[in-house]
Formats: C-alpha cells, sequence, structure tokens
C-alpha cells in the first residue's frame, strides 16, 4: 500500500513553489547513514515505495530504515484525450515537495559500505540529484 | 572533562541579512552572546579559527574564553550553545554563545556514543541506537565533551536505559532513568514472508492484465 494521508480538508490543491532550500528535516536524525535530496522538485507515493523495497531488498532486512518524507500534496491529472477546460483534472497521485537538504531516507545497523550500496539503488529510482550522508 | 579554549571575537554592529552575509563573504562568522548578569550583544568571530577549535575538540560542547574586541568586558567565559550549519555546503552560518560563570551549575546537551559491539548483534540482533544525545547539569568545568555507553553485554531483547550509566564526577542527567539509550532487537524474519507473497500478488496481477490483453488482441484480430 503506497503512503498517502488518511484524510484531507480539500480533495485537490493547488501546484504550490518550491523555492529556496529545506528549512527542517535535514539532518541524520534517526539512523546512522541517510539520503539526501540537492534538487527540488515533487517525489511521488510510488518512487517513495520503490525506493523502500529497493533498500529492503539490498540490506536482506538486516538493517533498519527510515522514510523521512510523505507525500501529503494531491497531484490532479486530466484524462487522455481530453479538451482543455471542464475543470480541474481529478486527483492521480500523492507526492512530496523536497527542495534541497531534505533527509529522504535513513539507514542504522548495517556497515557504511551495505548503507552506500543500498542507497544508490534507491537513489536510481528518483528523477532528483542526491548524495549519501553520514551522521556527524 | 572539557578545558577552557581561548578565541578571539569582535563586538559585531551591524544586523539583518546583507550585514551578516556580507561578514561571511569576509572570512566571518556572525553570532551572539547571552546569558545571566550580563547584556546580550551580538558579535563576531573568525571563520577558521573557530572551525580549527571545533576539530581540535571532542564534541560541540566546548567551553571558550572569548576575548572580545569592543566590549566592556575583555575576557569572558562562555559554552557553545548551537552551531547552526548549511546543510547543503557544511559551512558554519551562526554561533550561540552562552555566558557562563565558572561556579554556576549550567545545563547542556550531550553527544551519546554506544562503545563496543553487543553480543546480541553477533547472534543476529540489531542494535537501536535510540538516544543519540542527552541532556545534563554540572558545572562548567566539569562538562564533558560525551558520554560512552557500552554495550557489549547486551544480549537479544536486552536494553541499556540512562539510569545504567554512571555519570562523570560532578555531572548530574536530567532524563529519567528508565529512558533507553539502545537495545538489541530481533530481526523479524516475518517481514520476508510477508513481502515476498504481495510481490508475487503483484506479479500475478500484472501477468493477469498482460494475459487479458492478448486475449483481447486475438478476438479483436480475427474481426479485423
Amino acid at each position: 500500500m503506497p503512503l498517502m494521508p488518511k484524510k484531507v480538508k480539500f480533495r485537490k490543491s493547488q501546484r504550490g513553489n518550491r523555492g529556496g532550500n529545506a528549512q527542517r528535516g535535514t539532518d541524520v536524525s534517526f539512523g546512522d547513514f541517510g539520503l539526501q535530496c540537492l534538487g527540488r522538485g515533487w517525489i511521488n507515493s510510488q518512487q517513495i515505495e520503490a525506493c523502500r523495497v529497493a533498500i529492503n531488498r539490498d540490506l536482506k532486512r538486516k538493517g533498519k530504515v527510515w522514510i523521512r518524507i510523505f507525500p501529503h500534496k494531491p497531484t490532479t491529472s486530466r484524462p487522455p484525450e481530453t479538451r482543455m477546460g471542464k475543470g480541474k483534472g481529478a486527483p492521480e497521485k500523492w507526492v512530496a515537495v523536497v527542495r534541497p537538504g531534505t533527509m529522504l531516507f535513513e539507514v542504522a545497523g548495517v556497515s557504511e559500505t551495505a548503507a552506500k550500496a543500498s542507497m544508490r539503488l534507491a537513489a536510481n529510482k528518483l528523477g532528483i540529484r542526491t548524495r549519501f550522508v553520514v551522521r556527524d | 572533562m572539557s578545558k577552557k579554549l581561548n578565541l578571539h571575537a569582535t563586538k559585531r554592529l551591524g544586523s539583518g541579512t546583507s550585514a551578516v552575509k556580507k561578514l561571511r563573504r569576509e572570512g566571518a562568522v556572525p553570532g551572539v552572546i547571552y546569558g545571566a548578569a550580563q547584556d546580550n550583544y551580538t558579535i563576531q568571530v573568525k571563520s577558521k579559527e573557530f572551525e580549527n577549535l571545533l576539530h581540535h575538540s571532542a564534541g560541540e560542547n566546548v567551553l571558550v574564553n572569548l576575548q572580545i574586541e569592543g566590549a566592556k568586558e575583555a575576557d569572558k567565559l562562555a559554552m557553545v550553545q548551537e552551531v547552526q550549519h548549511n546543510p547543503l555546503t557544511g559551512q558554519i552560518m551562526h554561533i550561540d554563545f552562552h555566558a557562563v560563570k565558572e561556579d554556576e551549575e549550567v545545563t547542556a546537551v550531550v553527544q551519546v556514543e554506544i562503545v563496543g559491539e553487543a553480543a546480541g548483534v553477533k547472534h543476529g540482533g540489531l542494535l537501536d541506537h535510540q538516544l543519540h544525545s542527552l541532556e545534563v547539569r554540572c558545572k562548567p568545568a566539569d562538562l564533558p565533551g560525551k558520554i560512552e555507553v557500552p554495550v557489549s553485554h547486551l544480549e537479544v531483547g536486552e536494553a541499556v536505559h540512562v539510569g545504567d550509566i554512571k555519570p562523570p564526577g560532578g555531572v548530574e542527567f536530567l532524563l529519567d532513568g528508565e529512558v533507553v539509550i539502545a537495545n538489541v532487537q530481533e530481526i523479524k524474519v516475518g517481514v520476508a514472508e510477508e513481502e515476498a507473497p504481495a510481490e508475487e500478488a503483484e506479479a500475478a496481477s500484472v501477468e493477469g492484465e498482460e494475459g487479458v490483453e492478448a486475449k483481447e488482441a486475438g478476438e479483436a484480430a480475427p474481426e479485423s
């Protein structure tokens, strides 16, 4: 089951802006290693789930994984071959808005080499530049 | 125990985003000093000097003897309360100094470091380090750089609590003794078994859809 809010006040949201850098959620807070976002954009629930599966498979469920982002924002899309107008499209996906500096995933209980390898696989599932970071 | 290190600082006149940005470009770090029985004011320190000071200390809890140019009192004992970093570049953005008196107790947050490998980990367990920092109260001279927690005796299902750790001399832990610092968990094999059928079901559903499409295509072909 992909991540999505249990209940929302409004079904559709405006696109918003993604300016600036992340102001919070930028440190490795729970685990020993993390995957930090360097770009900005939307990461949808399917991508988050793909990353989670990739990390867990690679670590063979030895470590502990934290997902630091949550897709709070609904996005809509129009059905194919539809003319413009007639209102906004139907809710399609749930996305997390990420800015440079956001910590996406964290891992603990494994070696640095293993964590790095699993984070590389996760990074490949995202269309955003990322980097591997170690707790200070 | 932390020892006093000397650090040169200058009283800062400008404030606001543009002024501090200019300072950073010139190789200085903006900061502020506050504390009991003194006025709060803004200061600046040389970036290189402060980075060297941090590199040569055990943790971020550093006791400094600030020599401030332009201030009423030339020497001031202060604790580094907070260091703000840029999350992308790691550059030091701002420093908070907390002016302290040698004979008065202070509250500080100290890093917790796990020492050794847990016995339970060797038997297939997973060490979960839950508490990474600990609030302590002590005199500035007694402030530890870090608190070491030995975990080599921990078996699977066991935990080390704040109450199990003997505080260094003159230091008092402010957290409840029952708070868990680290525990060794058994790795759940059930998750693997749970996930596998779900993936198979997914694969089956994809195959099923392909099968339907193929069937439809097959049906459509004779008609055309």
